[in-house]
């Protein structure tokens, strides 16, 4: 078992380096712990927008204004500063911001034209939100103005929040599949997949770098394992290796989306993230074939784990990705995976014939593994 | 003899692969895939016209004109199907609509979850039912103005006026584009690295030989720096040239400020490696480590994967905004995209500059009259 052991102490030299990557890993399920929104229960539940408020006069119309829009905004105290209140906007602290010139109200009052200034993020769905709400408002409150002049101001505004009270019902239907996609054990076992690609490339590439360096190769051709042996044990040590791994990984999500893992969607994720494992570890075994030296593991490393990942939707959902980008993807083993644990989130039943997508999945991925190793093994052929 | 030494230094760092991948080509690729993962990030925020079904019972024609009306046109609100019921609950669950409205007594929507869509849509039926109420009041109150009531609140008045803020565009994914820049001008430690490493006779066998020569070690440095800047600087103006022409980055209209704050920025990358390089005492990799963990993870921060975090990080931790260079140097770049006066612009290069000096004059000192006992 010498080299096996071997193997382990090149990877044992390697720890720091395949550490940071794993603190990363785990800092950013950190952030998307505390950054991701609740699952979506039944209930219709509202849109709010962030809404900037300023008025430059207070009358029961501005008044009646502000209680108009926090049906539907959450207001943010800003400061009125210019550079204030446009960095609030580039970083979306506030979609809108309304702004009550002073006058207002008398010309309104009048008939005269007037004008609420706003600003928004240019051609937003939120502005049109907000934008809706705030006309019925006034249309509504200009239509007692003109008819029943009569009235005071008080009264006018305080029946045109009455009308704005009356809402037609909304039916919650059965959430459709896509509504329901998108847990948190899903995006955690996605995201995975670039840590492994990480690890796996940089850890194992550096054991067959090591091998095949011309003098070890010279050294260990006169020593009494065979090469066959040698071989073996170096696989081994790496099968060892990647089972690891994938075992850290898992469990580290498994623990980030501990309140889903009773469901039977578990099992199906982590068969996937072995079958990807398998396949990240035959593509390791070329990088090393072909790599020269450490340095250009680290390059290749970084291309195809940020490159694929990217394009496949570990980072961006592949909803929000382009059709060519996903074809382009499709080249790749991390779209496959990515794709079988999107067809297991959407599944109700765990039936076969529902899960011959996720099936279908996993078998490209060991497509992809066979053809990995498959060059891997005639390109070393070749060179020796 | 300063020429001679330029020449050489520019020939090695044209010939170093390593550097050349990390400082030129790995930007270009993060930048490709933040555009094609990003491109359709961007269109979510904004307004598509929503696809809606409507079943009709065939007695409000004044509610069918108006959704109709609102459904023509290039800025229309919805793309609507008059349909069944069970037709409609067929496309609600397939996603091909987001939400369907019944028509009749009492209206009703139905929709399938939550959102900003099916909220927009909510919106309009309310504002229907509430001008019908109001109608009705107003008609209660004074019947003889029933007939030009429907007129009256059929009247479509413009209660709102824009007031843009900014000169750019609050287009806050420009952002990753910005800290990747500013992660590449960091990069440029590495030929700072480069520099030291060829003068300091500790560090290689190369500074050695360069230790013995009849030059002054400050005309050596400067050469070499020199050689390492015009590399640098043009890399960075290729990458500039590739965001804003390729990938059609906006970079807002001041292009010859953007310039002279890349050149800044360029000194700023070589200081910071030189710095790290001579004070440091440790092995290559250690150093390599700190200048990866000072542009990559300092990148991060400054909002390479996330606007939300660059703000975050502002303002719950200011120190470490104001420390850290890539954040600095992303500033730099969004303040003279985003803002209409230079204040904070010149802020912020004030900041890059004084970043450069501290580093630069550190270094000076490190490196100045160093003997050796025996090498």
């Amino acid at each position: 078992m010498s080299v096996f052991k071997v193997c382990l102490r090149i990877l044992q030299k390697n720890l720091p380096s395949l550490a940071i990557n794993f603190v990363i890993f785990i800092a950013v399920s950190v952030a998307m712990t505390i950054l991701m929104r609740p699952v979506e229960t039944g209930e219709f539940g509202r849109t709010r927008v962030n809404v900037a408020f300023f008025a430059d006069e207070e009358t029961p119309l501005v008044e009646g204004l502000r209680q108009a829009l926090a049906a539907q905004a959450d207001f943010v105290p800003l400061e009125d500063d210019a550079e204030r209140l446009q960095e609030a906007l580039f970083y979306r602290r506030v979609h809108y911001i309304l702004r009550v010139p002073p006058g207002f109200t008398a010309a309104f009052m009048r008939g005269e034209p007037a004008r609420l200034q706003r600003t928004i993020v240019p051609d937003s769905a939120s502005a049109i939100y907000i934008d809706l709400r705030l006309d019925r408002y006034l249309e509504i409150l200009r239509l007692y103005v003109t008819t029943l002049p009569e009235l005071g101001q008080n009264e006018q505004v305080a029946f045109a929040l009455a009308d704005l009270e009356k809402e037609p019902s909304v039916v919650v239907a059965a959430p459709n599949a896509n509504a329901r996609a998108g847990g948190r054990l899903q995006f955690y076992f996605n995201w995975l997949a670039y840590t492994l690609l990480f690890i796996i490339i940089v850890g194992l590439s550096a054991i067959f770098l090591a091998f095949n360096d011309e003098d070890i190769k010279r050294r260990n051709l006169c020593s009494p394992l065979s090469v066959r042996t040698i071989g073996l044990q170096c696989f081994k040590a790496s099968g060892v290796f990647a089972l690891a791994s994938w075992f850290v990984v898992v469990a580290s999500s498994l623990v980030f989306g501990f309140s889903e893992i009773t469901g039977t969607a578990t099992w199906f994720y982590m068969l996937n993230a072995l079958v990807f494992t398998v396949c990240v570890a035959g593509l390791a075994l070329l990088v090393g074939t072909l790599a020269k030296n450490g340095e250009m593991v680290n390059a290749i490393a970084n291309v195809v784990a940020l490159g694929s990942s990217f394009l496949s939707g570990v980072f961006v959902p592949q909803e929000l990705l382009g059709d060519n980008v996903l074809r382009l993807a499709s080249f790749t083993p991390t779209y496959w995976y990515v794709r079988a644990n999107a067809e297991v989130a959407a599944l109700a039943d765990f039936g076969l014939p529902a899960l011959a997508g996720y099936f279908a999945a996993l078998a490209v991925q060991i497509g992809f593994a066979l053809v990995f190793v498959t060059v891997a093994l005639v390109t070393a052929k070749s060179k020796s | 003899m300063f020429w001679h030494i330029f020449k050489y230094r520019l020939k090695i760092l044209l010939y170093d692969k390593g550097t050349m991948f990390w400082t030129l080509a790995f930007p270009v690729l993060l930048a490709t895939l933040f555009h094609l993962a990003f491109a359709q990030l961007g269109a979510q925020e904004t307004f598509q016209a929503i696809d809606v079904a409507v079943v009709d019972s065939g007695n409000d024609a004044a509610f069918l004109s108006a959704v109709e009306s609102l459904s023509t046109g290039d800025d229309r609100l919805f793309n609507l199907r008059l349909t069944s019921k069970e037709a409609a609950l067929g496309l609600l669950a397939t996603g091909e609509v987001k939400g369907i409205i019944e028509t009749g007594a009492e209206m009703s929507l139905t929709v399938s979850h939550s959102g900003i869509q099916q909220s927009i849509l909510k919106t309009f039926l309310n504002n229907y039912t509430q001008t019908v109420s109001a109608v009705s009041r107003i008609a209660a109150k004074r019947p003889e103005l029933l007939a030009r009531l429907s007129a009256l609140a059929a009247e479509d008045a413009d209660f709102l006026v824009e007031q843009p803020i900014s000169r750019g565009a609050p287009n806050n994914l420009v952002i990753p584009f910005f800290s990747l820049l500013a992660m590449t001008c960091l990069m440029g430690g590495f030929l700072g690295m480069n520099e030291i490493n060829a003068i300091q006779a500790n560090l290689s066998a190369q500074a050695m030989r360069m230790s013995v020569t009849p030059v002054h070690k400050l005309r050596t440095f400067l050469a070499g720096l020199s050689a390492a800047l015009v590399v640098q600087f043009a890399k960075l103006v290729l990458f500039l040239a590739f965001l804003v022409y390729i990938l059609s980055i906006d970079f807002g209209d001041r292009l010859a400020l953007v310039m002279v704050a890349v050149f800044l920025c360029t000194l700023l990358g070589l200081a910071c490696g030189a710095f790290v390089t001579s004070l440091v005492k440790g092995t290559e990799s250690l150093k390599t480590g700190i200048l990866i963990a000072v542009s990559v993870i300092g990148g991060h921060l400054a909002g390479m994967s996330s606007p939300d975090l660059k703000y975050l990080v502002e303002k719950a931790v200011p120190p470490l905004a104001y420390l850290n260079p890539a954040a600095l140097i992303t500033d730099t770049f969004y303040t003279l995209y985003y803002f209409d006066t230079l204040s904070r612009f010149i802020q912020s290069v004030a900041g890059v500059i004084a970043f450069t000096a501290l580093f630069a004059g550190a270094t000076y000192f490190v490196i100045r009259r160093q003997r050796y006992v025996s090498l």
